[in-house]
């Protein structure tokens, strides 16, 4: 933009700046600065008043105030007036106090000489605290004082403690510090000869010490001091803290015995608030701006303007004299300005740069370029100047602004983008964002008659274009425009008080809070095996170990780390320096909580930012990570007793941990099986893999055709391991005798001690742990593995029970339920062999079975019996003792080799081949005695039924029931004709149901008694049967009109069929001869 | 093409099967058993196989309601997740069928046209309802019953459906019947409550306490724990022998077995799932 030539005056000609007021940030170094210039605002001349008041006995003052709000150039006032009379330090505070506030200056006056120190002074120990013990911070500060007011070498008679103070410094220097009862008698020392001034700037370093976890001891010191200085015998000790928080909040997130023992401190002092006001900023300018007299009309027209202005368009009320003593500044400017300084810059600082510097948007920059032609209204310097300075100018660094700085930055950004040509807009634009920051809702609100009165004439029209293009919007509810959706949320106080919290947590627990990095994959051993090694990532071990999912651990460790036990590898890297990585992850962590606040999580513009913010926390936090444990890392972990160093990232460094600790690991080259927690679809095809390993044994490939997730589940398990071939073409599983022998035999050592059960879960432990490692998916794959190769010896417990077959669904609950299973292992070898096989002949099983084969067979056996198999007392001796045996058994060695030998009554430690054969014969009559029981008994009964109906057959028997069924009237006898005459085609069925009408229990199911029952029901029934069979005759009989015969005729194949013939047919006494 | 008839251990499939013993001679029966049913009905089985002379193909026989709880560590069947229903009914049964085309004939009577038993979604399976076609009755059931000379169910006495002995669809009252017939069934029903398997081997109970529904407690009755539930068991009878009562007014000389499930519906109004039931 072209400069306008304006050929006037230069304000600089017009208003005069007088020289820049001495300011301190640093007591300690400036404690003898000359403070001409300095302004005591209110809140200097109340502290000041409070020092005053307590001056004959002693006080404990605490000033309170943000950065570069003038706690420290306080210090530096409040030490020249506790200076001798004499002192030109003296002269100069008086005269700046006096001219304020005369008041104030007489009370100090005379209270110095009633404290009878206004010729000597005080004894002026100022420091400025570290982060120490706060009783190093009074000896530092004793030390200064003594030097200053004694001299030296603290030559004084009254000064007993001299020489303690010189050696407990001397030490200090050597790192040394001092004990609380030793300086707090120095001082008590000290006040002896004079009063004593004690001032701690930037005291809150003290009790961040403090909280920290500092020694306990050390506040006790300012307690003890404190009460010193107090009530009517107290020692004349004046006590004067500075620090940016109220003491309270310095504690805040220490332990609550710290707290409470801070509250006892705080109470002693008294607090003094330093802020930016209005009133002190008005002061300020008023005393800086120094405009020449002939102008003093033409201010005081100006003056009168803007006030009235102010008035009419704002509502708000400024004394014209007022307006006119801040000229050239816009009096509604003035008013920003406090708020301004403390929210975008470092507050009296920042404004004492506002008005001396010369840079952009400052009050000399300007005067010096501003003309005045006499014609026309003075120049004003606007909100939008202070825009300039404060926004986008430059404003000494933000700090402690941080809460609006992403505010800043977004109207910023869009007054920038808004590209505006109009000068007007521009300016309106201006002022619209300056108000908007300030975010006051008060009288200092974008409204239109503010927006007016701030940017001057066309404000409306160009609020009316910017409206338009949305660049402003207009809030009814509050009648101000906005360029931005803001936040009223203090994000930094938030953030303050969370970076604080996280300062005092341990490394491991900030870091996991903050980053908790994904798990560390071993991605060259994995292409190398096939298996998928996850090594947990931790800053430090956890008590519980590193969870039984993982492979291993990978600590991101600090010098201070120590290896733990375990018993998977465990790779530590030792960071050398991890300040900035804490830093970085307190920021995090910090803002992962602000993020929570609820403040926060209501006010989405704030949670925006904070969300802005934490995204490139973490990204600066990845990079700390990185520098810190990326490539060039260092990892340690034991091995065999012998510590292992490799260089490189956390993945190279973790695979090569799983070659050293997993050498036995067997190779299995599929994903979906080959992990801790299978899939759905892993699931699935593991259970059908297990279903077809129990199923299709014998068949080739299991019977798995096709490419389903089983097949291939074989193929990288059962096929590449060679456990299922052909012997003696039959396809068999076999044990391995590649590398899956390693894991194979481990198993098979545990479960092979001599009648010990194994739980299945103890392999497991084995088998996860090096050297094995082998995963929770293909554990069952293997276990099933052994059982059905290792049939004729390994037994499977299911809750504690022998489970004589394994079948689909029992693999089914061991995947599931692996706890529940053991196993043992048997061997048979002498006598017991023999007796093996020559069982196995007798009873017709698989002549390669084995002990359980046999039992196996001999339980299923059993167990399919008809009941009334398992309970009849109606058996050979030897076949009960040999059916209640089986069925009591428990343990199958214990079964063939104990049991049934006593019970087959050849029993004995070894048994000769004589025995073995009486044993085998004797067992194998036993089990055929109880498979044709039932049967037997069937035939029996059947012959029975016959008997009692005077029947040859089911057939004629059937056709007599069917023939009286009809006739029958009686339930019962109506059910047994039913069941008699049923078309079951079994015979076996037939007799079933048959006895089922008799004794309301098929005989499948019949005691013995059943059995009883039968035999007397049937004889009743029978006669029931007789009697209706002889009804039906007489009836026929009577059809006839004469005697009558009935003449059974039995076919040669077996049919029967009756003929009713009258009694004096010839051929009846043809067929009696033969009878 | 097949013939197949369910039999669910109550009076009307039971009589079903009866009915057409010597009308189908090819009849395949079959029974879905959960390993869970009450003792009456395993007797009841046993009598109906010998009324028919051939077996009743009984499903699950490796996969009951204990296998089950245990691959599901204790995870407990409720009306909101029925997966006794869909496990040991249904999936067993569509197993058995197959692809062949059958046909399946469901006892439902002629007073009752209105009711819905299981009726396959698979197109292979035809449904055909043989009381209803030929219109017999209450009445014509127990008399199938009574004539094949197996009667009733015992648990008629004291409960009008079979099933599981843990039936949650099960009405309080008959709850206490259990407690009272089977006091050894009521104490497993309540271990499994507890998401325990009682006696399941040597090493005794095994409990899936810990993984079990993220251990919280279930109640198979509503509202209230079988202890309870048989705490209150006074209350509990005294309303059913009110139900009893009302419903003996309502509907005279009816059969104690009518009256008894009358006022259990009044007792509490859950529907039960008719593939158990039925």
């Amino acid at each position: 933009m072209m400069q306008k030539h304006n050929p006037g005056t230069s304000l600089s000609e017009i208003i005069r700046m007088s020289a820049r007021p001495h300011t301190s940030a640093n007591i300690e170094r400036d404690f003898l600065d000359d403070i001409s210039g300095y302004i005591p605002n209110t809140s200097s001349i109340e502290a000041v008043n409070h020092f005053s008041a307590g001056l004959a006995r002693g006080t404990a003052l605490s000033i309170i105030g943000p950065y570069g709000s003038g706690k420290s150039t306080f210090g530096l006032f409040l030490n020249h007036l506790a200076a001798p009379r004499s002192d030109p330090g003296w002269k100069a505070a008086y005269g700046l106090l006096r001219e304020v506030a005369p008041d104030a200056a007489a009370n100090l006056i005379s209270a110095r000489r009633r404290a009878g120190m206004h010729d000597s002074g005080m004894i002026r120990c100022a420091v400025t605290a570290r982060l120490e013990p706060v009783v190093t911070t009074i000896l530092r500060a004793a030390d200064s004082g003594a030097t200053s007011y004694f001299g030296v070498s603290y030559d004084h008679s009254d000064f007993e403690e001299a020489k303690t103070l010189r050696r407990c410094a001397k030490l200090l220097q050597n790192g040394t510090p001092p004990d609380t009862a030793t300086v707090s008698r120095i001082i008590m020392s000290m006040s002896k000869s004079a009063p004593v001034l004690l001032m701690i700037d930037e005291f809150g370093k003290n009790i961040e010490y403090f909280t920290g976890g500092g020694r306990d001891g050390d506040l006790f010191l300012l307690q003890e001091l404190a009460e010193m200085s107090g009530g009517p015998r107290g020692i004349p000790l004046h006590l004067v803290t500075m620090q940016h928080m109220a003491l309270g909040e310095y504690v805040t997130g220490g332990s609550a015995a710290r707290i409470k023992e801070w509250a006892k401190i705080q109470g002693r002092f008294v607090s003094v608030h330093f802020a930016n006001s209005l009133e002190h900023t008005r002061a300020l300018l008023s005393s800086s701006l120094k405009p020449r007299s002939e102008t003093s009309g033409q201010i005081i027209k100006w003056a009168d303007l803007h006030a009235r202005e102010a008035m009419e368009e704002a509502g708000v009320s400024i004394p014209v004299d007022i307006v006119a003593s801040c000229y050239p500044l816009h009096p509604l400017a003035v008013e920003a300005i406090p708020e301004l300084c403390f929210r975008y810059g470092q507050n009296d600082r920042t404004l004492l740069s506002f008005v001396f510097e010369s840079g952009k948007g400052t009050v000399t920059r300007f005067i010096e370029n501003e003309r005045w032609d006499k014609r026309d209204t003075l120049p004003t310097m606007r909100v939008d100047h202070l825009y300039d300075y404060f926004i986008s100018g430059s404003a000494p660094s933000r700090v402690g602004a941080l809460t609006s700085s992403s505010r800043l930055v977004e109207i910023d950004t869009i007054i920038r983008d808004a590209r505006l040509s109009d000068e007007m807009e521009h300016r309106v634009l201006k002022v619209i964002g300056l108000m908007n920051l300030i975010g006051r809702s008060g009288l200092l609100r974008a409204s239109m008659g503010m927006i007016r009165c701030m940017a001057g004439d066309g404000a409306e029209l160009a609020i009316k274009n910017l409206e338009s293009r949305s660049i402003i919007t207009y809030r009814h509810h509050a009648d101000e425009y906005r360029v931005w959706h803001g936040s009223d949320v203090n994000i930094a106080a938030k953030m303050d008080v969370w970076k604080k919290a996280m300062c005092r947590i341990p490394y491991s627990d900030l870091m996991m809070a903050a980053m908790d990095p994904e798990p560390v994959i071993a991605a060259r051993y994995g292409i190398k095996t096939g298996t998928l090694r996850i090594f947990r990532s931790l800053f430090d071990m956890p008590k519980g170990g590193i969870g039984p999912e993982y492979d291993g651990a990978v600590i991101y460790g600090t010098n201070s780390t120590t290896a733990p036990t375990c018993k998977r590898p465990v790779l530590i890297s030792r960071c050398n320096d991890v300040s900035s990585l804490v830093d970085a992850a307190s920021e995090v962590a910090a803002l992962r909580r602000v993020l929570k606040d609820d403040d926060v999580v209501n006010d989405w513009v704030a949670k925006r930012e904070v969300a802005e913010r934490l995204a490139v926390a973490e990204n600066a936090l990845g990079s700390e990570f990185d520098r810190a444990y990326g490539s060039g890392a260092t990892w340690t972990y034991e091995m065999n007793g012998e510590e292992m160093t490799v260089r490189g990232t956390a993945s190279l460094a973790a695979s090569e941990a799983s070659y050293d600790a997993y050498p036995l690991s067997p190779h299995v080259r599929n994903e979906m099986i080959n992990r801790n927690r299978l899939t759905a679809q892993g699931s699935t095809a593991l259970n059908k893999l297990m279903h077809a390993m129990i199923v299709n044994e014998g068949i080739e490939r299991l019977g798995l055709d096709g490419w389903k997730p089983e097949r291939a589940i074989y193929e990288a398990i059962i096929r590449e391991h060679g456990v299922y071939g052909l012997i003696n073409d039959r396809y068999r599983f076999l044990p391995p005798s590649d590398h899956l022998r390693h894991a194979w035999d481990a198993a098979l050592s545990i479960i092979g001690e001599p009648r010990k059960m194994v739980a299945l879960t103890e392999i497991y432990d084995i088998w996860k742990m090096p050297p094995y490692g082998i995963k929770d998916g293909v554990m069952p794959i293997f276990v099933l593995l052994i059982i059905l190769a290792k049939r004729s010896n390994v037994a499977v417990y299911e809750h504690g029970s022998y489970v004589p077959r394994i079948n689909v669904s029992l693999a089914e609950r061991l995947v599931k339920n692996p706890q529940y299973f053991s196993l043992k292992y048997y061997r048979t070898t002498g006598y017991r062999a023999t007796l093996i096989t020559k069982t196995a002949e007798l009873l017709g099983t698989n002549p390669a079975d084995n002990m359980l084969g046999i039992v196996g067979h001999l339980v299923r056996t059993v167990l399919a019996l008809p009941t009334y198999t398992k309970k009849t007392k109606n058996l050979s001796k030897q076949t009960l003792a040999v059916r209640n045996a089986v069925q009591k058994a428990i343990e199958p060695d214990t079964l063939l080799f104990e049991s049934l030998p006593e019970v087959l009554g050849v029993s004995g430690r070894n048994m000769d081949e004589q025995q073995i054969c009486e044993f085998a014969h004797g067992l194998a009559n036993a089990i055929w005695e109880l498979q044709t029981s039932f049967n037997s008994m069937i035939e029996e009964i059947k012959l029975l039924l016959f008997n009692e109906t005077n029947t040859s057959d089911r057939r004629s028997l059937a056709k007599a029931a069917s023939e009286i069924l009809s006739d029958a009237s009686d339930q019962k006898t109506k059910v047994f004709l039913g069941a008699v005459s049923a078309a079951i085609p079994d015979d076996k069925a037939w007799i079933n149901y048959v006895g089922l009408t008799l004794t309301d229990v098929p005989p499948a199911d019949w005691s013995d008694e059943h059995r009883e029952m039968f035999r007397n029901g049937l004889k009743e029934m029978s006669a029931s049967f007789k009697r209706l069979v002889a009804l039906r005759f007489a009836t026929l009989s009577d059809n006839f009109g004469e005697p009558s015969v009935m003449v059974t005729i039995t076919h040669p194949d077996g049919r029967e069929e009756r003929v009713i013939l009258p009694a004096g047919d010839d051929r009846i006494s043809e067929l009696t001869r033969y009878t | 093409m097949r013939h197949i008839c369910g039999i669910s251990g109550g009076k009307d499939s039971s009589a079903l099967s009866v009915y057409m013993r010597d009308k189908m001679p090819d009849m395949e029966y079959f029974f879905c058993d959960t390993g869970a049913e009450l003792p009456e009905t395993y007797r009841y089985l046993a009598k109906l196989e010998a009324v028919l002379g051939k077996p009743i193909e009984r499903l699950n026989s490796d996969r009951d309601f204990a296998h089950y709880f245990e691959v599901f560590r204790g995870t407990l069947p409720s009306p909101q997740m029925r997966w006794c229903t869909s496990l040991l009914k249904i999936k067993p049964l569509e197993e058995w069928i197959g692809e062949e085309d059958a046909v399946s004939y469901v006892a439902i009577r002629a007073d009752e046209s209105n009711r819905k038993g299981y009726v396959s979604t698979k197109p292979n399976i035809k449904t055909c309802f043989p009381f209803v076609d030929d219109n017999i009755d209450h009445a014509g059931v127990i008399q199938i019953l009574e004539d094949a000379g197996i009667n009733l169910p015992e648990y008629y006495r004291w409960r009008t459906r079979s099933g599981c002995y843990f039936c949650f669809f099960q009405r309080k009252a008959e709850w206490v019947g259990l407690a009272d017939n089977h006091p050894d069934l009521f104490e497993k029903a309540v271990a499994i409550e507890q998401k325990m398997l009682k006696d399941v081997g040597l090493d005794g109970d095994a409990s899936f306490a810990a993984s079990g529904m993220k251990g919280r407690q279930y109640t198979w009755s509503d509202g209230e724990t079988l202890s309870e539930l048989l705490a209150r068991r006074g209350d509990i009878m005294n309303r059913h022998a009110q139900s009893m009562e009302r419903a003996k007014k309502r509907r005279k000389n009816l059969p104690l077995i009518e009256v008894l499930s009358d006022a259990l519906d009044d007792d509490d109004e859950t529907t039960p799932c008719t593939v158990c039931h039925l």
